[in-house]
């Protein structure tokens, strides 16, 4: 499975960012090795409609689940019809908040 | 003549320099284009009519025609369209209606259809003196610059048109100044007034626009703002003070030409000068 969490920086320790569509970065955990990459969200300075463009972003590259505390309706809307969970958890180190999901989700 | 009324920030007197000319003018077309909170109808409380919708036209995608491709979502500037793998998603309100995804689709499965987005208001009688236009947007919709566009179709140039903007330096103000013979900018005398003030020259220079400031207020705050105009050679067409009867008669909803005389003449005064300035009657 593979979860994404928006944060504010590359780096695993790195605060989750509340903000999804304009996120500084995504990092991308598989949870079958516990592998993660961060990749820098194209989307962050866009001058409208950047919540959809990073739904379809994040859905592109295959997340099974989105950790972030608040992103906006559209993304919602894109993220129900991907089929993409969202899990609002406050704000916490990246990898924290997955291993919150991990523990508190069978997978 | 159409006159634009304009300023950076918002709060000015936009609206009490709109109706006060207007007012003291008499048989004017008066274009009320702040359509997310149309204010000018307060203080003229005239019966409205509708005049007609107006809306946008929107994409409707065929699923049985759509292959997938994603040349609509690649050519959408606004991104109101998202390709996930089973369907493409479209987001009604970043549409801006420019047709470019019908235009480009290879299979013809983008058909447009129009959307509501607000409506277009004028004064039911004839007989008032000024006939007021105005329009209203929809609650929640984002986008002004449709409905100042169809406003704007109802301009009669035989009139004089006074044209009340919405306030800032973006598109609905944009839409709104456009075409204008000349635009008043209202200000006050406070660093606020002047930074915003400076916004709003660079887009009616950027416009082409002939130009001039009204100081309302003008006995608060610092002389910034003269020494600003004065150095950039735009003429100040009048000084409005801060006085309470003014404001006593605006909380009332009472224009104060209404009831001060001497001001009336004051408007003309500016209008004669816009006249001379911009060589129109």
């Amino acid at each position: 499975m593979k979860i994404c969490v928006t944060t504010k920086d590359n780096d695993p320790e790195a605060g989750t960012d509340p903000h999804f569509g304009r996120c500084l970065y995504f990092m991308f955990v598989n949870t079958d090795d516990m592998q993660y990459e961060f990749v820098k969200n194209p989307y962050s300075a866009a001058s409208q409609g950047a919540g959809v463009q990073a739904a379809q972003y994040v859905a592109d590259r295959g997340a099974d689940v989105l950790i972030c505390s608040n992103p906006g309706p559209n993304a919602v809307s894109v993220m129900g019809t991907a089929g993409i969970q969202i899990v609002k958890y406050p704000e916490m180190k990246a990898m924290e908040a997955v291993q919150k999901f991990l523990g508190t989700n069978e997978i | 003549m159409r006159i634009a009324v304009a300023s950076g920030k918002g709060g000015t007197g936009k609206t009490t320099v709109s109706l006060n000319l207007a007012l003291s003018l008499g048989n004017v077309q008066l274009f009320d284009c702040d359509v997310e909170e149309p204010n000018c109808n307060l203080f003229l409380e005239h019966r409205l009519e509708k005049v007609r919708d107006v809306q946008i036209q929107v994409p409707t995608i065929s699923k049985e025609k759509c292959d997938l491709c994603m040349k609509c979502v690649d050519v959408c500037r606004f991104n109101a369209l998202v390709k996930l793998p089973k369907s493409i998603m479209f987001f009604p309100k970043l549409c801006h209606g420019c047709g470019a995804c019908s235009i480009v689709c290879p299979q013809g499965a983008i058909y447009e259809e129009g959307r509501s987005i607000g409506i277009i208001e004028r004064s039911a009688s004839r007989s008032c003196g000024t006939e007021l236009y105005q329009g209203l947007l929809n609650i929640s919709e984002p986008m002004a610059s449709p409905i100042i566009h169809a406003l704007k179709t109802h301009i009669d140039d035989t009139q004089t048109v006074i044209i009340d903007s919405p306030p800032g330096t973006s598109c609905p103000v944009i839409s709104a100044i456009t075409g204008a013979d000349y635009c008043v900018l209202v200000t006050e005398p406070t660093p606020f007034g002047l930074h915003d003030l400076s916004l709003a020259v660079e887009l009616v220079k950027e416009l082409r626009i002939p130009h001039g400031v009204v100081i309302n207020r003008c006995d608060v705050g610092d002389e910034k703002v003269e020494r600003y105009c004065s150095e950039n050679n735009i003429p100040v067409l009048m000084k409005i003070p801060n006085e309470i009867k003014i404001a006593e008669l605006y909380s009332q909803g009472i224009p104060f030409v209404l009831q001060m005389p001497q001001w009336k003449e004051r408007f003309l005064d500016m209008f004669r000068q816009l006249q001379e300035l911009t060589g129109r009657c």
